[in-house]
């Protein structure tokens, strides 16, 4: 192959890996209306003004693992919308667009934002937070405040002992 | 729908006949670069054809570099890959092991494959040998199974081990790979 | 059928190796795993041992992983490897390289070249055994996937065939 060739596929591997870096985590970016729910977990637990959390799951769906202070869909009033001025929505996974926009035209001061990864980040995340425990001692520290988010809102942090057979045996080997 | 498409929910023919084309893809690829040759692939170690380490960074950088961009557009969702699971000391003795038989094989399993299916009969007593070595060591195993499960550490990757971000890993590895791709280039020159 | 005619040249390694590249992330893709080659010797020799005596297929913490849900024989890995056979035929075949031989230096006797090749089957075998895995397996799939196990193993693999290299020096030269 030509070296003109070679230089140019180092080069694309050169940049794609430099843009890596500067990305840090392979995870999709969160969009500009979106909050994440470590975020969002610290607001309600610091009790941020002007924050509403709006369920927007089909009424009746589980109300168990509804988020803290958060109000169905149904009992969201526009009118007494005066003291707040950020309404987080969230679903199971993704907020339907539909249910934003109609949310939006409705009271166009409010801020609106959807909540990444739906109540599957929040149990993940916030709830249920897990930590290797060959994780290393900085990885512990930054663990045990999330722990400590865990455990405000009754959730259980978890501890993961990876040589442990979880009992799910994969069929699947490498080699 | 994102990535993989497949699951192990899915009927066994559909993941078995991605196996097929997914390894004729392999054979192929292997075949081409030449890494059916035993001369060809050991002249990586006596610095006179570096081919292996070149093939095998490429692809290591593509399908990593493939894997990050993917999941970083939501097409593909990383936890649902299967990483093989790390057991610190037997890998190394494993390593060396598989080290030491592949400079007296000349040949990997598949390179040994690709090789026998190009006719080389030698390549066939790899696999003959591969095999018979699976028998006797998988009846003994239970005499090392304590060691075989020893220093488990499940599916665990470079970014947590490190505790640096992903991306910063794969940069770090392509950097890497491309200062050897420059060092092996230099190497041939040097011997031929 | 064609006259013999002179084999073309190789690929060159990093193209081809970009290909194997897009082979494994398409695996990666379509079924969430990578690529193999160990692994379909233990599974059939799983399979075997399962035949023959059962008792000791069970015991074996090598074999009993391959003996659960499709049996050994439908392994994934076994039905990749025959696809590898095809493609590595088919290019051969191709590039007019499919030839019936023993490939060894003339200083070496053909008797010797497939006793040292049946040996390093056997340090092979064991070392994928104790290592989960081989080059395709470990080395190359679990390394695009920067798992810490397959980094060590491909580390040490290459640095024991460096440093048994010289011993070797008159069978590959």
């Amino acid at each position: 192959m030509k070296v003109c060739a070679r230089t140019a596929l180092a080069l694309l591997a050169l940049a794609t890996g430099a843009l890596a870096a500067i990305t840090g985590s392979p995870q999709p970016p969160i969009a500009d209306d979106e909050v994440t729910a470590i975020q969002l977990a610290e607001w309600i637990r610091d009790r941020r003004s002007g924050l509403l959390v709006v369920d927007t799951r089909p009424a009746g769906a589980n109300t168990q693992d509804r988020l803290p202070g958060a109000r169905p869909l149904a009992e969201f009033d526009r009118g007494a919308a005066s003291t707040i001025d950020t309404v987080v929505v969230y679903a199971d996974t993704r907020v339907d667009a539909s249910i934003v926009e109609a949310l939006r035209q409705q009271s166009r001061a409010l801020r609106f934002l959807r909540l990444h990864g739906g109540i599957a980040a929040w149990n993940a995340e916030v709830l249920f937070p897990v930590v290797r425990s060959d994780a290393s001692t900085r990885q512990q520290q930054r663990f045990a405040a999330r722990a400590q988010l865990s455990r405000y809102f009754g959730g259980t942090p978890r501890r993961l002992e990876p040589g442990v057979p979880s009992g799910h045996i994969r069929s699947r080997r490498g080699c | 729908m994102s990535a993989p498409f497949i699951t192990e929910a899915a009927p066994l023919s559909a993941s078995l006949a991605v196996a097929l084309l997914v390894g004729v893809g392999f054979g192929f690829a292997l075949e081409r670069a030449g890494l059916g040759s035993a001369r060809k692939l050991t002249g990586q170690f006596y610095g006179r054809d570096l081919s292996v380490l070149k093939v095998m960074f490429s692809a290591l950088l593509v399908a990593m570099l493939g894997l990050f961009w993917l999941s970083w557009l939501g097409l593909l969702d990383l936890q649902a890959l299967y990483v093989p699971p790390t057991f610190v000391w037997p890998q190394l003795a494993g390593g060396v092991l598989f080290g030491s038989g592949l400079i007296v094989a000349g040949l990997c399993p598949g390179t040994a494959c690709v090789s026998a299916a190009t006719g080389r009969i030698d390549a066939v007593f790899v696999l003959l040998g591969m095999f018979v070595g699976m028998l006797v060591v998988g009846l003994l195993l239970q005499r090392w199974a304590a060691f075989f499960e020893s220093s488990a550490h499940g599916a665990w990757t470079l970014p947590q081990l490190l505790d640096l971000p992903y991306g910063v890993i794969v940069a770090v590895v392509v950097v890497l790979a491309l200062a050897a791709f420059f060092v092996a280039e230099r190497i041939e020159r040097g011997t031929r | 059928m064609s006259a013999p005619r002179q084999p073309q040249g190789y690929a060159d390694p990093y193209l081809a190796g970009a290909a194997l590249g897009l082979v494994l992330l398409a695996a990666f893709v379509l079924v969430g795993r990578g690529l193999g080659a160990s692994g379909a010797f233990a599974s059939v020799a799983a399979g075997t041992v399962a035949l023959v005596a059962p008792e000791h297929a069970g015991a074996s913490p090598l074999f009993a992983h391959y003996l659960g849900a499709q049996g050994p024989w439908l392994e994934w890995l076994n039905v990749e490897l025959l696809g590898v056979l095809i493609g590595a035929w088919l290019s051969a075949a191709l590039a007019g390289r499919v030839r019936v031989s023993i490939e060894r230096p003339a200083t070496l006797a053909a008797g010797a070249r497939l006793t040292l090749a049946f040996a390093g089957g056997l340090l092979m075998a064991a070392g994928a055994v104790f290592a989960r895995g081989c080059t395709s397996g470990q080395a190359l799939t679990g390394g695009a996937l920067l798992s810490v196990g397959s980094w060590l193993f491909l580390g040490v693999a290459f640095a024991s065939a460096y440093a048994l290299a010289p011993l070797l020096r008159k069978a590959w030269q």
